[in-house]
């Protein structure tokens, strides 16, 4: 144990240390301000809300939109549609909307029926888009969305045991769904979770990178050999290193980060269904299930570069060159990452899970219907992607301590 | 001299390596694009009834067909699919058509008219008033008919694929710019270096190695992708109109110039990257910390870019290197800055700072070089 904590305490020199804590702090708190002090609220390009920015348009959205928050209930919807079909005018050939007080209570109950119209629409692609919605279509809102949700599973799934599994997510989501104000920029600081994520991965890459290889450059490594425990003596605190430092990196900005938005934003609005953020998705979640789930895939993440990394620091002879391949991995994975979402590629998909690190953009799989079967058992892709990364990341500790000790 | 100075920094496991890495990645993404297009022959003879200039007459006869008599022949339906992006582009604004029975004719028969009249709207809606004047200019000077040759849809994804393989570039580059000075410094052999009679023209030329690195690397990726896009659809579709890729964009370029562009742009930022990283390198005299530095710069770029609309910063962020690897989308889009089409301002951008990198290159290597004649 004395070892390790000489070994911790000539890692974490004071000047490094309090670098890469401050880096995450600080990034962490721009990041934080930047989602928060950036935010404008607006319906449909009507320009409510148009000369309010930050804290106080976040605030006043919510008030308006909390007098008809929780449960999403049908008679809301008709509701909304009604005031919202009244709101419209004609006007040669183009219809404008005309605000109103009783629409900017609705506006979340308006804007879920014009999403849901214009995917169905598009699904089906049998409707006349000049016109809105009938005017009972608030009425039936979630008879729409299980038609909506049982065609895309439909389209998306290749088998049956895929299907079955879609279908069960599908059926634990709670309707009606619930909603509170200011869900808005949560759903936007709990995206941006991964990017930042992504920032602190590489961070934690140049950390990790010189923890063997340096030793190496400096001719330390010799004498450490010589040493009565040698190497082997060390192993423990190599391999441990890193991690803590990522974990501490990573709890430090992340917590920064969350911390600032926890104290700003309602609390109540994490209970929002993320069926009402925007994008389609059949899992069964509310926003605060999915920072859970987002920060354990960055925590995973930062273990795995990690333990990568370090492997890498035991391959190669010098830091940089450790450094270099970590980077590239982190950013090949995000790049993969992005690229099998938006060409819907599954070899790319795939080809990104192995990548290490990339689990942090694991939430990326949270979007439509993301199943895979794996000899014809069919498993959610995130799932999937974290069980690769905890397998990278025994295999990565396993390799650095064959190839440290041995040598 | 400067040919020993390439062998030295050149004929390495690194720059091997790379060059595999990104031979293999050019590949493989290419390789998903082409393996999925088998039956593709037949569907291009089809296609290529109506190849060369978009013919206004050609295009009704097409909806005609598709719209009312519900063909399915790939000779009609790839026309309809011009019309079709004149609708799905930007949707929303103007055309709101939603499907192709709704479609009236004079989207055939007036196509360059209806075009014309939704890029004014566009520019109207989406550009700040100031920007408007040149926009519309820049439209005026675009050539009607547009020219199409089959199998230009590939490019979609290809054009995609060579802008993923440019950012890895320039990251690898980075890499290996990060080295220029430092490494001589960390493992001593600077100091053997300066006591040779050729002790200053050694430290101008350390940057050319690199920038042929990035260059050569470019190349693969490039007619890599190109290569094996047209073992499939053939050299034709290089020929046809950068407007068929993004229909509402400026210029009067075809694919292959488009492509061409973009590699300009990714030589310029090579130049720019490269001096760059000498001067951290030079500077800070350690590798490690040059590669943060690089890093970083690149990684706010790139998360920059994708979120903050706010001029000024976009204008610093354009003279970032690593913006040279994005001006697709600028290329795609219709934006302005400092009054010229936007790629030309990167490029524009990224030169000065290659060129202000330059200068204070020889500066700081004209005192490091006094410095040490000092000792």
């Amino acid at each position: 144990m004395d070892i390790f904590v000489s070994e911790l305490k000539r890692q974490m020199r004071a000047k490094r240390f309090i670098l890469y804590i401050l880096i995450a702090i600080i990034l962490g708190g721009l990041w934080a301000w930047f989602i928060i002090g950036g935010r404008t609220e607006g319906f449909m390009m009507t320009g409510c809300y148009k000369e309010l920015k930050g804290m106080e348009a976040i605030e006043t959205a919510a008030k308006d939109r909390n007098i008809y928050a929780g449960e999403m209930t049908v008679d809301n919807f008709q509701r909304s549609c009604e005031v919202f079909l009244d709101s419209i005018k004609e006007k040669d050939g183009e219809s404008d909307i005309i605000m109103n007080d009783e629409l900017l209570k609705l506006a979340v109950y308006a804007d879920t029926l014009i999403m849901q119209d214009y995917r169905l629409k598009k699904m089906f692609g049998d409707d006349n888009l000049d016109s809105w919605f009938p005017r009972d279509f608030g009425s039936h809102f979630y008879e729409n969305e299980e038609l909506y949700y049982q065609k895309l599973i439909d389209i998306n799934t290749k088998n049956q045991a895929e299907k079955e599994l879609a279908l069960k997510m599908w059926n634990e989501v709670e309707k009606p769904y619930t909603y509170y104000g200011g869900f808005e920029v949560w759903r936007d600081g709990v995206e941006h979770i991964q990017i930042f994520g992504f920032v602190l991965l590489i961070m934690v890459g140049f950390f990790s990178s010189g923890i063997i290889a340096k030793d190496k450059e400096c001719g330390l490594d010799e004498i450490i050999s010589t040493t009565s425990g040698g190497r082997r003596k060390l192993l423990f605190a190599k391999l441990f290193i890193p991690i803590i430092m990522g974990l501490l990196i990573y709890t430090v900005g992340m917590g920064t980060y969350i911390g600032i938005l926890k104290h700003f934003l309602p609390a109540n609005a994490l209970k929002t269904s993320i069926q009402v953020c925007g994008g389609a998705t059949i899992l069964p979640y509310s926003l605060g299930d999915l920072i859970g789930k987002m920060i354990l895939f960055g925590t995973i993440g930062v273990i795995t570069i990690a333990a990568f990394t370090t492997f890498v620091s035991s391959k190669a002879n010098k830091a940089s060159t450790a450094m270099s391949i970590a980077v590239l991995m982190i950013i090949s994975g995000f790049l993969l990452c992005l690229k099998g979402v938006s060409d819907n590629s599954s070899i790319m998909k795939t080809i990104s899970c192995i990548l290490p690190g990339s689990v942090s953009f694991a939430g990326l799989w949270f979007g439509m219907v993301q199943i895979v079967s794996i000899f014809g058992k069919a498993m959610l892709f995130f799932k999937f992607h974290l069980f690769i990364s905890i397998l990278i990341f025994f295999i990565s500790l396993m390799m650095t301590s064959w190839n440290y000790v041995r040598r | 001299m400067l040919l020993l100075e390439m062998k030295r920094q050149l004929c390495t496991k690194y720059v091997l390596y790379s060059i595999l890495g990104i031979l293999i990645i050019t590949i493989g993404l290419n390789l998903i694009i082409v393996s999925d297009k088998k039956d593709i022959g037949s569907s291009l003879q089809e296609e290529a009834v109506y190849e060369g200039d978009i013919k206004e007459e050609n295009l009704l006869l097409a909806l005609r067909k598709v719209r009312d008599e519900k063909s399915e022949d790939r000779r009609y339906s790839s026309q309809v699919f011009i019309i079709n992006s004149l609708v799905n582009n930007y949707p929303g604004f103007l055309y709101t058509e939603n499907k192709i029975e709704d479609y009236p004719d004079e989207y055939a028969t007036e196509f360059y008219q209806c075009w014309r009249n939704k890029f004014e709207f566009l520019i109207e809606n989406k550009l700040p008033t100031k920007e408007q004047q040149t926009a519309l200019n820049k439209l005026n000077e675009v050539k009607t008919p547009f020219i199409r040759y089959p199998g230009y849809y590939l490019y979609y994804t290809a054009l995609d694929n060579i802008q993923v393989i440019f950012i890895m570039i320039l990251f690898l580059v980075t890499f290996f710019a990060s080295g220029t000075y430092s490494e001589s410094f960390e493992d001593g052999s600077m100091e053997i270096i300066m006591t040779t009679k050729n002790y200053k023209k050694n430290m101008i030329i350390r940057i050319t190695p690199v920038i042929f690195y990035g260059i050569l690397l470019t190349l693969i990726a490039t007619l890599g992708t190109v290569g094996m896009v047209n073992s499939v659809v053939g050299f034709k579709a290089l020929k046809s109109s950068f407007k068929m890729i993004s229909l509402f964009s400026f210029g009067n370029f075809s694919i292959g110039q488009g492509i061409m562009i973009m590699v300009l742009a990714e030589i310029v930022g090579i130049f720019a990257l490269s001096t760059l990283m000498g001067c951290i390198s030079l500077k800070t005299k350690k590798t490690t910390i040059a590669i943060g530095i690089g890093v970083s710069l690149s990684v706010f770029y790139m998360i920059g870019s994708s979120f903050v609309s706010i001029p000024v910063i976009k204008y610093l962020l354009n003279a970032i290197p690593m913006a040279s690897s994005d001006i697709l989308s600028s290329m795609a889009g219709f934006s302005i800055s400092f009054g010229l089409w936007e790629p030309c301002a990167i490029i524009f951008e990224v030169l000065i700072t290659f060129i202000l990198f330059f200068i204070v290159l020889t500066v700081l290597l004209q005192k490091e070089i006094k410095y040490n004649y000092k000792d």
